[in-house]
């Protein structure tokens, strides 16, 4: 090549068709999306929860949704009902999809595990509750104080195997909010117009809903 | 079964897409070409290699390869220490 | 595709340097003279790509740290400490040190020397470029620092803050962008080289991308697809072309003799930037986004075979019959590595990118394992290569060690090997594992153990071999070697230094 305006103009014509195909049409068609009935908006306390889940990176180790059943085992290893379509994440500023399933897939966990102790006790000390994780603990979203200092307000965590000694564990309002994000997620309300809306988004029709059990990561006692 | 559902549209319109792809491609080169864009590029290849480049003795080279640059270029000039980036 | 790979510059002239022809002959500057422009062209760019190399080594080094910790935390949780140290922003912190910190900024300052050299020019407005590269890395330093507080922003390769980040990377690259784009009008030759499309266009691509993904518009399942749209992008517009460029440069550059068809580079240029382009959405097949954008990324993908061939056959075939040339040059055993592992990670990634694959590495290490082919054994090892050639010009010393090369060479050799196969096994694996909704989940975290274990032997090389390397670059730059102050590379006589050099 020898002229800078056929370099130029040809990688901003070719940057201008993928930016058409993926990010221009795709915006004209997923801006209609509309939040199926069965999705609340997240409260307050559900939003600082879900910072506190952007702010410590936990999307690294955790998918927030489910595939296809046509081809992969999401639904059948209990992580869905049905696969998650477009208008599950309506309210999701950004999106937390994520890449990599080192745990299991949370879009559903708050159907999985709704007991908020468990939560806690799992932030506090993962090993605790499944001996074979390998989540970090995230003890910095707790304070430990001295049994006689406790207030009334405060959230106090029963971590097994702590001695009557020791200072107590007292739940921060920011993982507070972690488990109130976690317990939301659920997202196995049926779709307004399922043939409809799986059509739109080129997605199978939900299957029956499967069993939910330990095959998901759950280990719950 | 909603595996053939996905399987068979989305083969069309990979074939539509691969067309259309293929298509622009081709236009476009056909166009620069005509252009004279793409004349002279032997030339052009050639560019980032200053004469030393070319007549500098390479080590490595076998006998037939020295001697087709010496032909080319003239006598070989030694390399100098870290010639060809790092040391010697 | 052109209609003229026929008459390429061929297979003959392949084997042997071309003669020149009379027209050739005739525009071609005297020997003193080519010396005397190299000398004023990289003197004309020193200040910027000094700076711009040294910032990258503080990331590289910095990003090594952090890769190491969030490696020995993944199979030993308990050595979680602190909130800064938790593995979700280390883990991140490594990744945006490596891409923006090291790999950026060492891509321009390889840009900033490489441009100026290719069009026989100085690089204009040099100081525009140095502070562009100053505000690109000081605003990273302090990224890192906020990722470590706490990430700010939720979106993979897109964590660094909008308004005290993104805005300062943009006006940072766009400077530097400027003075190049300014260079190359200002240019003394009639052609532009194959590296100049590759390094300006990735200029041109790169804010164009880096702001989209950026927006803050997004929202649902569209800030899944623009993520994808800039971090797939980040990779083949930017982190590819730039490095693809150089190594169109270092190998014709140290082997002496054109690349093997000049028309092919044409090709594959133009192709990279159709196809890699729409590649993005093959991050989430199988998930919530229409079919159409996926099958379209899928197809894409596949097509990608276009452009990897034709740069696969011409890097390759440029060295073929010349291997012994590793042995002599530090700069080509890198590049040339770099680019085996470039068409390695190609077909890798299009394969990945099928369906039938997908479903099980998906989510997996094996994505780890395969980001690590491209940015290290394909980026990385072109810049360590490119720094090999750069370094020892602009500073006009020759590198006090070749003991020092070789154990940077094999330590990140080995270490990424080790990386590379410990996690790919360990993800096909998980990704099996995953796939059967019978086994537990427990089994495809316990397999993984042992891969994420070695990983963590491989960052103990990869970090030795960094800091060897960031030593010996110390060294050149604090305590030049006597004897060699004669301006190597350039003169056969000794050139008088300038004041100040």
């Amino acid at each position: 090549m020898k002229q800078t305006w056929l370099l130029v103009g040809g990688a901003l014509v070719v940057i201008g068709f993928a930016w058409m195909v993926l990010v221009g049409i795709p915006h004209t068609m997923l801006v209609r999306v509309e939040a199926p009935p069965g999705l609340e908006p997240y409260t307050e306390s559900q939003a600082r929860g879900r910072t506190v889940y952007i702010r410590n990176g936990c999307i690294y180790c955790h998918t927030q949704q489910v595939r296809d059943d046509a081809f992969t085992s999401d639904v059948a290893r209990g992580w869905g009902r049905r696969p998650t379509v477009p208008a599950d994440y309506v309210y999701d500023r950004p999106h937390l999809m994520g890449t990599m399933r080192t745990g299991p897939d949370l879009i559903n966990v708050g159907i999985r595990l709704p007991d908020p102790e468990w939560h806690l006790i799992h932030f506090y000390d993962p090993r605790a509750v499944v001996e074979w994780s390998i989540m970090p603990p995230y003890r910095f979203l707790f304070d430990e104080v001295p049994e006689e200092e406790v207030g009334p307000d405060d959230r106090v965590v029963a971590i097994p195997g702590r001695g009557p000694d020791e200072p107590v564990v007292v739940a921060t309002p920011d993982v507070l909010a972690l488990v109130d994000y976690l317990r939301s997620l659920n997202r196995s309300y049926p779709l307004a117009q399922p043939a409809g809306a799986a059509e739109d988004a080129g997605i199978a029709e939900p299957g029956e809903p499967a069993e939910v059990d330990d095959r998901s990561g759950r280990t719950m006692p | 079964m909603a595996v053939e559902g996905l399987v068979f549209p989305s083969t069309l319109v990979l074939l539509i897409v691969v067309l259309a792809f293929m298509a622009g491609a081709l236009v476009f080169f056909i166009w620069a070409a005509r252009a004279g864009q793409l004349g002279d590029l032997d030339r052009q290849a050639m560019l980032p290699l200053d004469e030393r480049d070319l007549r500098v003795s390479h080590p490595w080279e076998t006998a037939e390869q020295a001697e087709a640059r010496r032909e080319a270029w003239g006598e070989p000039l030694p390399p100098e220490p870290g010639e060809w980036g790092g040391a010697e | 595709m052109s209609g003229g790979e026929a008459r390429a510059v061929g297979v003959g002239s392949a084997l042997t340097a071309p003669a020149p022809r009379p027209a050739e002959e005739a525009s071609r500057l005297p020997t003193s003279e080519e010396r005397e422009l190299r000398l004023r062209v990289d003197r004309s760019s020193r200040r910027p790509v000094l700076v711009a190399f040294g910032c990258s080594l503080v990331a590289l080094l910095l990003g090594s740290v952090f890769g190491l910790t969030a490696s020995v935390q993944m199979h030993s949780p308990e050595l979680a400490g602190p909130g800064w140290l938790t593995f979700g922003r280390v883990r991140t912190a490594h990744l945006n040190a490596m891409v923006y910190g090291w790999a950026s900024l060492a891509m321009l300052g390889v840009s900033l020397w490489m441009i100026p050299r290719l069009v026989h020019q100085e690089l204009k407005w040099a100081r525009l470029a140095e502070f562009g590269v100053w505000i690109w890395a000081l605003a990273l330093g302090y990224q890192l620092v906020r990722i470590l507080g706490g990430i700010p922003s939720g979106m993979e390769w897109l964590e660094i803050g909008l308004y005290t980040g993104d805005t300062f990377l943009t006006v940072g690259g766009g400077m530097v962008g400027v003075a190049l784009l300014r260079t190359l009008l200002a240019r003394a030759v009639p052609h532009l080289y194959v590296s100049v499309w590759y390094i300006m266009a990735a200029l041109i691509w790169f804010p164009i991308i880096f702001i989209t993904g950026n927006w803050p518009a997004w929202a649902g399942a569209e800030s899944a697809a623009v993520n994808w749209f800039y971090a797939h992008n980040a990779l083949g517009l930017w982190l590819t072309a730039i490095n693809v460029g150089a190594a169109y440069y270092l190998i014709p550059k140290v082997l002496g003799r054109p690349v093997y068809s000049y028309q092919l580079s044409l090709v594959g240029f133009w192709t990279l930037g159709f196809f890699y382009s729409l590649n993005g959405m093959h991050h989430v097949i199988g998930g919530p986004m229409p079919t159409w954008m996926i099958t379209t990324s899928i197809t894409a993908s596949v097509l990608m075979v276009i452009p990897v061939a034709a740069v696969a056959i011409n890097h390759h075939m440029t060295v073929v019959g010349r291997f012994a040339a590793l042995r002599y040059s530090p700069t080509l055993r890198f590049v040339v590595l770099g680019a085996m592992a470039y068409t390695a990670v190609s077909l890798q990634g299009i394969f990945t990118a099928l369906r039938e694959v997908n479903r099980i590495t998906h989510f997996t290490q094996w994505t780890v394992g395969h980001a690590h082919v491209g940015v290290y054994a394909f980026a990385t090892l072109i810049l360590f290569g490119s720094i090999y050639y750069i370094l020892p010009r602009v500073l006009r010393r020759e590198w006090p060690s070749a003991r020092l090369i070789s154990w940077h060479f094999w330590l990140v050799l080995l270490g990424i090997a080790l990386y590379v196969t410990a996690l790919t096994v360990a993800g096909v694996f998980q990704g099996l594992y995953l796939m059967d909704p019978a086994v537990p989940f427990r089994a495809s975290v316990d397999v993984t153990l042992a891969g994420l274990q070695a990983r963590s032997v491989a960052a103990v090389m990869l970090t030795a071999g960094h800091v060897v390397f960031a030593w010996h670059v110390w060294r050149l730059w604090r305590r030049p070697t006597p004897e060699r102050e004669l301006a190597p590379f350039h003169a056969l006589r000794p050139v008088v230094r300038e004041a100040g050099s």
